[in-house]
């Protein structure tokens, strides 16, 4: 078996346990989709109060957006607590010795989980929007690109959390930078409002930001969803997942060398 | 009366020692707590830049109602953090160390730990009311009493919510995740709901006591509704205490051996 073989079945494993792992975690999925209806709900009972005339855009098109961004962010959960607590408790000394490295292995695990996650939030998101707004926003020949577009997202926000948790070995607690670079994903990817609806100048920042492949992106596409606009996503998607990928291995290599020198 | 107060104060002096022993990464988690609420912040200055007013609310009243939330929760998590952790607690089987003491177990319990982070959500309150929400100085006592009294509730509420694993232990990760849902709707202006969500937030889920009524108090100088926040304080804080006795009834002991210096 060659290498390229090998991390791949090794890989493959590790996202399959994720999966299950998800899957058999039912209370965890309950409490997971009761949280999410409520900024669901929050954010589209704000839009059905807002005075949207002129703006382009109208509540219930928008409820959908808010759905979508949201189903995102609800898939990833906390990655970097796991990697925190695998550094400050010592356990990834274990995981150095392995076979296989240790930073892939989290990263299949927890795609895997998050990809079981996303999908179980936006069947059910979309129920409930579909409930509440009585439509569906889009082709139904689109929800392939839109599906493909939100684990993507979810990816790209997974690979920036796996950064985001090896700087325990630096910084011992990553939370405070987690909490900027969330509340930065809210503020440029437009958690709640579409870029669209932000001054020029904020907008402008926020379309070059990787912020915006993770939220505003690929939910933009429930709001219109033809074909130049999805390959537009899926080009600053690719792009921004390319660099994270480069990212996550500069990061773990330092800290890798980090462990072997300084012990964890 | 005065040796209990002398208590929670003892408690509380050890507790802040305890969340501040790293002085560094305590003042550090302070800070960017403070500047995390305020990036936050950013996405209402850009609705309010887009939209007039939301039901009647400005910018200046979504940055009380956001300061109320944050003042409320900030303190009781700087104080009382150790509500976090209450249910991982009573499932570990670790009320053991607190019931061997002679007084009431629950606050040494919430007051086991400090996240100092809490401050900075305090912080960040004061330039939210002060600055964004064009409040003077001649409203901060009133400010910081009702949020406060929010804070209990909020305390209150949760602690209550980690009880139930009591019952069912299994509810750990529910417990956590009202944890979250609580603070989450908190920090959002509930006037625009209907009746029926609007029940519930004053009642199964008391998160209107906890920002909504404090500012409506403030916005309309009403001081029944100032009251109804801090009889909800009293009424929560003391529900809290009784479904926690209730639930000692089931605690069976972890048998841990814990050293306590």
């Amino acid at each position: 078996m060659n290498e390229t073989s090998r991390v791949l079945g090794a890989s493959t494993a590790f996202l399959r346990l994720g999966w299950h792992d998800a899957c058999r975690d039912r209370i965890g999925l309950f409490g997971r989709l009761l949280l999410f209806s409520i900024p669901v709900v929050i954010f589209a009972t704000i839009w059905q109060a807002t005075p949207l005339a002129g703006s382009g855009h109208d509540a219930d098109r928008l409820s959908w957006y808010v759905m979508m961004t949201e189903a995102i962010v609800f898939s990833v959960g906390y990655v970097f607590r796991e990697i925190e607590q695998d550094i400050n408790s010592g356990a990834i000394e274990a995981a150095l010795s392995r076979p296989f490295a240790y930073v892939l292995a989290w990263i299949a695990e927890e795609a895997g989980g998050t990809l079981f996650r996303l999908l179980a939030l936006l069947a059910y998101g979309s129920l409930i929007a579909w409930l509440a707004t009585g439509m569906v926003p889009f082709a139904w020949a689109a929800a392939p690109a839109i599906v493909l577009a939100a684990i993507f997202a979810a990816f790209l926000a997974l690979l920036f959390q796996v950064v985001i948790g090896l700087l325990t070995a630096w910084v011992g607690t990553p939370a405070p930078a987690y909490w900027i670079w969330q509340k930065l994903v809210f503020v440029f990817g437009g958690l709640f409002i579409p870029l669209t609806l932000y001054p020029d100048w904020i907008r402008d920042i926020g379309m070059a930001t990787p912020f915006a492949a993770i939220l505003y992106r690929p939910a933009s596409l429930v709001l219109a969803a033809d074909q130049v606009a999805i390959v537009e996503v899926f080009l600053w998607q690719g792009l921004w997942l390319a660099l994270a990928l480069l990212l996550v291995a500069a990061v773990a290599a330092a800290a890798t060398r980090r462990f072997l020198r300084e012990g964890v | 009366m005065t040796a209990s107060f002398g208590y929670l104060g003892a408690l509380i002096a050890t507790n802040l020692r305890a969340g501040f022993a790293r002085p560094g990464p305590a003042a550090m988690q302070l800070v960017l707590m403070a500047i995390n609420n305020l990036i936050f912040f950013v996405v209402w200055a850009l609705y309010f830049d887009r939209f007039p007013s939301l039901r009647g609310w400005g910018q200046a009243d979504v940055a009380m109602l956001y300061g109320v939330a944050a003042f409320g929760f900030g303190v009781s998590v700087a104080l009382a953090g150790g509500v976090r952790d209450l249910a991982r607690t009573i499932v570990d089987g670790g009320l053991d160390v607190h019931l061997g003491r002679p007084r009431h177990p629950l606050p040494s319990l919430l007051m086991s730990r400090s996240i100092p982070a809490g401050f900075g959500d305090a912080a960040s309150a004061l330039v939210l009311w002060l600055w964004i929400g064009e409040r003077t100085l001649s409203d901060l006592p009133i400010l910081v009493g009702l949020s406060i009294a929010g804070g209990v509730v909020m305390l209150s509420s949760i602690a209550i919510a980690q009880c139930a694993v009591f019952w069912w232990p299994g509810a750990l990760k529910l417990a956590d995740q009202f944890w979250e849902v609580t603070v989450m709707i908190s920090v959002y202006p509930q006037h625009v709901f209907g009746s029926g969500v609007r029940l519930v937030l004053f009642t199964v889920l008391p998160v209107a006591f906890m920002s909504q009524v404090p500012v409506e108090a403030v916005r309309e100088a009403d001081p029944l509704k100032a009251l109804s926040v801090v009889a909800a304080a009293i009424v929560y804080g003391a529900l809290a205490v009784v479904v926690f006795d209730r639930g000692l009834r089931r605690y069976a002991s972890g048998n841990r051996m814990v050293v306590n210096r």
